[in-house]
């Protein structure tokens, strides 16, 4: 599987990068210990004096002012960060999943980058990062169909399965899941991208039994 | 968050601070940065946050916040406005987790205080930070505590800066109030990360060498 980056949304984003860390993983539930260090991530931001405040995160900035200048509204259409850590912040806790989504959605939260996860038996061919297409649509994880016109999204052979906002049902991961592939998105530069998927590939083989990691980043 | 700016009262104790201690401040394994960075130095002297802090350039020490032994600094009304107020210090407790009565007990506090560590940090602030838990005798750098390492994996984006102050149990040490007017040295040196799979112990250990490391004169 070969990762880019399309001109046309590099135009638009000159900053957007990609971390993409693969790994063959055991999906399984979380353990305890997985889900201790969830629980710690949600104490370390409800015990902020202002918790609010991470929403206005270089990140979570960076994120929202590239989804404007693709001429997309980031208040309707929120970077998957932005989304769990308002759902954090409002006394919910992380959606536990299994131990691979749980394991992107701590990265997620503590890196303040949206990432997308897929599972990479589903996904034909390369895979390109690239502005949504007028008429482009897929069923997102537990959401309806979501219109993907203007928004940053992966695509493969098939089309779309991807975005910051929500990754389609058709490359999700499940219990069957064996090879995954991660992407980090920084709308900001690629600074952030190393340290965040080197925690990722630490948390994939502590808690998800992650072998043959690689990383690769695109900018 | 934290506010911006320096107390009035912050600005003077630390001119104060830098006049007893004459401190020279090396910046020999990086330079300064208005980064968020952990800077983790050795324990000898209760001067030593003041001294650290005091020693960082204006606009970084506006967004630096000591993490300062509760007992201590709770003590008396006076020191409980300088740490919270002043210095706005992170107060914690020493030895919360050795006084815990069961092993749950233990992973608790030592949690909360992990938490308490990364919301203090957010997302602009920078810590100070004396690993060893407790004032040493200036001899060597005693074993470090696990909070470095903890915040160090989950922060991988905030530099853990070593530093070493000489000579600060000789202007105030152990049991001493009064300090000795003397020159005193204060070293950064090289940031380090933890490694993805590197266990506790050995990060401590490396940490603790990157701090020894940068001493310049003999043993006191």
């Amino acid at each position: 599987m070969k990762l880019s980056i399309d001109p046309g949304l590099k135009k638009k984003c000159p900053s957007v990068a990609l971390g993409c860390v693969t790994a063959h993983v055991r999906t399984a539930d979380s353990t305890l210990e997985l889900l201790a260090e969830l629980d710690l991530c949600e104490g370390g931001i409800l015990k902020n004096a202002d918790p609010r405040a991470i929403l206005e995160a270089p990140a979570i900035s960076a994120t929202r002012a590239g989804y404007r200048a693709l001429g997309k509204d980031p208040a309707r259409y929120r970077g998957s960060a932005e989304a769990l850590l308002r759902r954090i912040i409002s006394g919910k806790h992380f959606p536990s999943i299994n131990s691979v989504v749980d394991i992107i959605n701590l990265v997620s939260v503590e890196s303040r980058l949206p990432i997308g996860l897929y599972d990479l038996a589903k996904v034909q061919g390369d895979i390109v990062f690239r502005v949504g297409h007028s008429g482009e649509t897929y069923k997102g994880i537990g959401k309806f169909d979501l219109n993907l016109e203007d928004l940053p999204v992966f695509c493969d052979a098939e089309g779309p399965h991807g975005s910051p906002t929500s990754d389609s049902e058709r490359t999700m991961v499940t219990s069957s899941t064996e090879n995954v592939a991660a992407m980090l998105i920084s709308f900001g530069g690629p600074q952030p991208l190393e340290v965040w998927c080197r925690r990722m590939t630490g948390l994939m083989e502590r808690y998800a039994e992650g072998r043959e990691l690689r990383t690769e980043i695109i900018s | 968050m934290m506010s911006d700016g320096i107390h009035p009262i912050a600005s003077i104790l630390a001119a104060v601070a830098r006049g007893i201690t004459g401190v020279q401040v090396q910046w020999a394994g990086c330079e300064p940065d208005e980064r968020q960075r952990i800077y983790f130095a050795n324990h000898t002297s209760h001067l030593d946050f003041v001294v650290l802090w005091s020693a960082l350039p204006s606009e970084i020490r506006a967004q630096a916040r000591p993490i300062a032994a509760k007992d201590y600094w709770e003590e008396t009304p006076v020191r409980r406005y300088l740490a919270e107020n002043v210095f706005k210090a992170v107060l914690v407790e020493r030895g919360a987790t050795a006084k815990s009565k069961s092993h749950d007990e233990a992973k608790f506090v030592g949690r909360s205080m992990i938490e308490d560590l990364t919301a203090a940090l957010g997302e602009r602030n920078s810590l100070i930070l004396f690993p060893e838990g407790t004032r040493g005798n200036g001899e060597k750098v005693g074993d470090f505590r696990g909070g470095l390492y903890h915040l160090g994996l989950r922060r991988p984006d905030v530099e853990l800066v070593p530093a070493y102050l000489e000579n600060m149990n000789r202007i105030l040490p152990k049991g001493e109030y009064l300090p000795v007017p003397m020159l005193s040295l204060l070293t950064f040196g090289k940031p380090i990360q933890v490694e993805p799979h590197e266990h506790k112990d050995n990060f401590l250990e490396r940490a603790r060498e990157a701090v020894s490391s940068l001493r310049r004169i003999g043993p006191a």
